[in-house]
């Protein structure tokens, strides 16, 4: 017999696949509050909340992924190109070779329970079953109380992300851009924090005002590109804000894994080993094993305390396809264009020249922007007077413009992130994005970049990598918070006159475990 | 509609599921822009490949054609017009619809359709190359199996199966109605080679991961043929034709039964089966011309029907199988087939 079967039977781009549940937001980690009983570190790990906030996928597997070290203080005065590749090598061999990060592995059930493995631990390395929604603490092996939540939680991310968006002219915000058209989405407009005069497909429109917040249009015709050469300007001669200060996460739900470990659980060195670095995948079960699995499901084989075998979990991996990893804010979705193929966890190494190439190309939007307003800029723009569109294809080419952003030490605002007084260097962008990883001081308050504490307004913090951390505002050398600060926007030539990003959540986070919100009703 | 009582198996579930979808996306004036238009006509597209009614492709194909009239020549919806298009052996006009579409032509996608054209056109070194560098691209299961494909019928079997497994490997537990796809299209090439043991292991992989699928009952009826249990094979055969109302099924039922000896029942299930070419022909339709190549070829033993049929659909889509079968027409006509390739 002859058929119709042939492949195109099969329709790649509209089947009704939902693996949203697999799209990691946010990972936090800090120093706990709590010293009653040695060091602690808490970790979180928020993803969508499908099928509801509260209930788990049950073909999904999450990891946390975590190793510690001794703080590295890299040599300041190599701004090389050579100098970059040699730290991304170096971080390279560290995570390819020797290193054997400890996990946290996740996979719950269809009766609201959770199976946690901790494997590789100093502390050693056990399972537990636990409820979902269901704050609870475990011992493990070595006598540590570690504590544990899973389950539904108040997004605790806090953003104007459609200012982001309209930022970076990422259509699918604002139109219904075809699925079969990947090119359409980030269009080929200058990146920018100022809005282009003429830049009708992404200026504020006051006749729809909720676009992109919500309303989408079809994807006009024509040239989906500006052809301007200024900065849009009102009667009264301020530029306008592509960012409102607006929280679009507001009132959101995510699912959350938290965990409060003690250090000496996570390391035998504590007193040495001062860094913990922690990262985040999703990983979804293959349908040939969800096939192999139906029967008998090792899941729900209950050994709450036996010993892991690594084997086995190695074989239980490869039953799982890896979708989604999170580490650093942005180094996804500013940095990796939140490319599927981009998505390396911690190694993400042989995206360097990527990062590069695409920081300039951000560089080029961003950095005329910052002079525009006065401040100084971290990126070589040639004093251009508005934002410019540029792509690299050789990271070789865009290192010179990038080479103060990517080495610079970002200025804290105060030294309330060293309470201990400890002699912690200041981060360098280098160092926060590769390797891809939320690298915690436990001697910090875990404030971003020494880790992500839950009211860190890591957006705006962000954008600052742009500016130039050796130049002063009233006295004052620049800094991580100073996009935060009201003062500068009331003074600046900008409508409308606030930070780009709500300084802090919709709701209270908590002053105890689980610290994230409970979810909306 | 959606069934009053519990789905019996996962096709039905999801059929159920899509019906109501589309009674939603329906109601009132329709899609209110072309985005949720290409979600009705997806919808559309996917139960009718789902349920097999060629009824149903046909009203999708309407759908499609309503809403491009509407929304203009949305890509998505071209793209989804162009696979219809495809279904129906509509070769040319799945080009114009891939052309049609801003952009399209370039998207992965769209080579992906191009690649299956040429195929059917006996391009074969253009279509090979195409779904090579798909599958290097993209890694996507289903240029895998597109690939997969090429190689099971015009290259090398062993990486054929080899491509199948890395589909099936590179599909996760959220596209089970994909991966017993593959697992079908894996066992129809593990019987072509007489490997009946592990077609069957296939399909018993499929019917796990997703049970009801036609397709996938379809391949389990011809290895059950293979096996010898030509009961269950008729069984099936005859539950996926009545289902689906396939003339080909109907087809291979009666195949079936004339293999177990029961002539009557064999003459009824293909009398249903060129009922149903010959409507899809009166229609305009093409799709069904190889069959009745095949059908006067086999079931009638008329020469110069089978190689009228073998002719039409030769002249529409000049590859190996077409020539194949113009060739085996010529020859029961007594006039050889090689010539009539060329005519």
């Amino acid at each position: 017999m002859a058929d119709h079967n042939d492949p195109n039977a099969v329709n790649s781009i509209f089947s009704d696949i939902d693996v949203s549940a697999a799209d990691v937001y946010d990972l936090f980690g800090y120093p706990s509050p709590d010293t009653s009983d040695g060091e602690r570190v808490v970790i979180a790990l928020t993803f969508a909340s499908v099928p509801t906030a509260g209930v788990f996928d049950t073909d999904m597997l999450y990891r946390l992924l975590v190793t510690t070290g001794a703080r590295v203080a890299w040599p300041d005065d190599d701004w090389s190109l050579e100098a970059l590749l040699g730290y991304v090598g170096a971080v390279k061999d560290k995570y390819l070779g020797e290193l054997r990060p400890a996990e946290v592995r996740v996979r719950a059930g269809a009766d609201r329970r959770a199976k946690v493995d901790f494997v590789g631990f100093a502390g050693g390395s056990f399972s537990v079953t636990v409820e979902l929604d269901q704050a609870t603490t475990e011992k493990a092996p070595d006598g540590s109380a570690i504590r544990l939540f899973l389950g539904g939680r108040d997004d605790a991310f806090f953003n104007d992300l459609p200012g982001f968006f309209r930022s970076i002219n990422y259509a699918p915000q604002f139109y219904h851009v075809p699925h079969t058209r990947p090119d359409l989405r980030e269009l080929p407009i200058p990146k920018t924090l100022l809005e282009l005069e003429g830049n009708d497909l992404f200026n504020f429109d006051p006749e729809n005002p909720r676009l992109g917040r919500g309303v989408k249009i079809d994807l006009p015709p024509g040239p989906l590109t500006w052809e301007g050469d200024r900065f849009a300007r009102d009667a009264d001669g301020n530029f306008r804000f592509v960012y409102s200060g607006e929280d679009a996460q507001a009132g959101r739900n995510v699912n959350a894994i938290v965990l409060e470990l003690p250090l000496r659980f996570l390391t035998g060195e504590p007193e040495r080993h001062r860094i913990v670095n922690v990262w985040g995948e999703s990983w979804v079960l293959k349908a040939a094993h969800k096939v192999e699995t139906i029967p008998d499901h090792p899941l729900w084989i209950e050994h709450p305390w036996a010993l892991i075998e690594s084997l086995r979990l190695d074989d239980e991996l490869k039953r799982y396809k890896l979708v989604d990893t999170v580490g650093q804010p942005f180094a996804d979705a500013g940095l990796s264009e939140r490319e599927d193929n981009r998505q390396l966890g911690a190694n993400n190494f042989w995206l360097a020249p990527h990062f590069v190439k695409r920081l300039a190309h951000l560089g080029w939007g961003f950095g005329p922007s910052i002079s525009a307003l006065g401040l100084r800029t971290s990126f070589d723009h040639d004093d251009s007077p508005v934002s410019v569109h540029r792509t690299y294809s050789l990271a070789a080419t865009a290192f010179p413009r990038v080479r103060r952003l990517v080495f610079q030490r970002l200025n804290m605002p105060d030294d309330s992130w060293n309470p201990s007084g400890a002699d912690i260097p200041l981060r360098r962008s280098v160092e926060i994005f590769v390797p891809n990883a939320c690298a915690i001081d436990m001697d910090t308050t875990g404030t971003w970049p020494f880790g992500r504490r839950l009211e860190d307004q890591v957006a705006t913090r962000f954008l600052s990598l742009f500016l130039d951390m050796e130049a002063e505002l009233n006295g004052r050398p620049y800094h991580l918070e100073m996009l935060n600060d009201q003062a500068l926007w009331d003074a600046a030539p900008i409508v409308p006159r606030t930070p780009p990003n709500p300084l802090r959540n919709d709701v209270d986070f908590l002053p105890e475990f689980p610290y994230l919100a409970a979810p909306h009703a | 509609m959606p069934s009053a009582v519990a789905a019996a198996t996962d096709a039905d579930r999801d059929l159920d599921r899509l019906a109501a979808e589309i009674s939603d996306r329906e109601e009132g004036s329709g899609p209110a822009n072309a985005e949720e238009a290409t979600r009705l006509a997806s919808c559309r597209l996917n139960r009718a490949s789902l349920s097999g009614g060629v009824g149903e492709l046909r009203a999708a194909a309407a759908v499609l054609d309503a809403q491009l009239d509407r929304f203009g020549p949305w890509p998505d919806l071209c793209y989804l017009r162009a696979t219809a298009h495809l279904k129906q052996h509509e070769l040319p006009e799945a080009l114009a619809s891939i052309a049609a579409g801003d952009g399209l032509a370039g998207s992965p996608d769209g080579r992906a359709v191009r690649a299956d054209v040429d195929l059917q056109l006996g391009r074969y070194e253009d279509a090979r190359s195409a779904y090579e560098r798909l599958a290097a691209e993209t890694g996507s299961w289903d240029a895998l199996a597109r690939l997969a494909h090429f190689e099971a019928v015009l290259g090398d079997p062993a990486r054929a199966e080899q491509l199948y497994a890395d589909a099936a490997a590179a599909i996760t537990a959220k596209e089970l109605p994909s991966y017993a796809w593959v697992e079908g299209e894996r066992s129809r090439l593990h019987l072509r080679h007489g490997r009946i043991a592990e077609a069957a292991a296939c399909c018993d992989r499929a019917v796990r991961a997703y049970s009801g699928h036609w397709m996938v009952e379809r391949r389990l009826a011809e290895v059950r043929a293979a096996q010898g249990r030509l009961e269950e094979a008729v069984a099936l055969a005859e539950k996926c034709a009545a289902r689906t109302g396939r003339p080909e099924l109907a087809h291979l039922a009666g195949d079936l039964l004339g293999r177990a000896g029961a002539d009557a029942g064999a003459r009824a299930w293909h009398e249903r089966a060129l009922a149903g070419y010959l409507e899809s022909v009166a229609l305009g339709e093409v799709q069904y011309l190889h069959h009745l190549a095949e059908y006067f070829a086999e079931v009638e033993a008329d020469g110069e029907a089978a190689l009228r049929w073998a002719a039409r659909d030769h002249a529409l889509r000049p590859h190996f199988a077409t020539e194949a079968a113009l060739a085996r027409a010529g020859e029961l006509a007594g006039r050889g087939g090689r010539d009539h390739v060329h005519n």
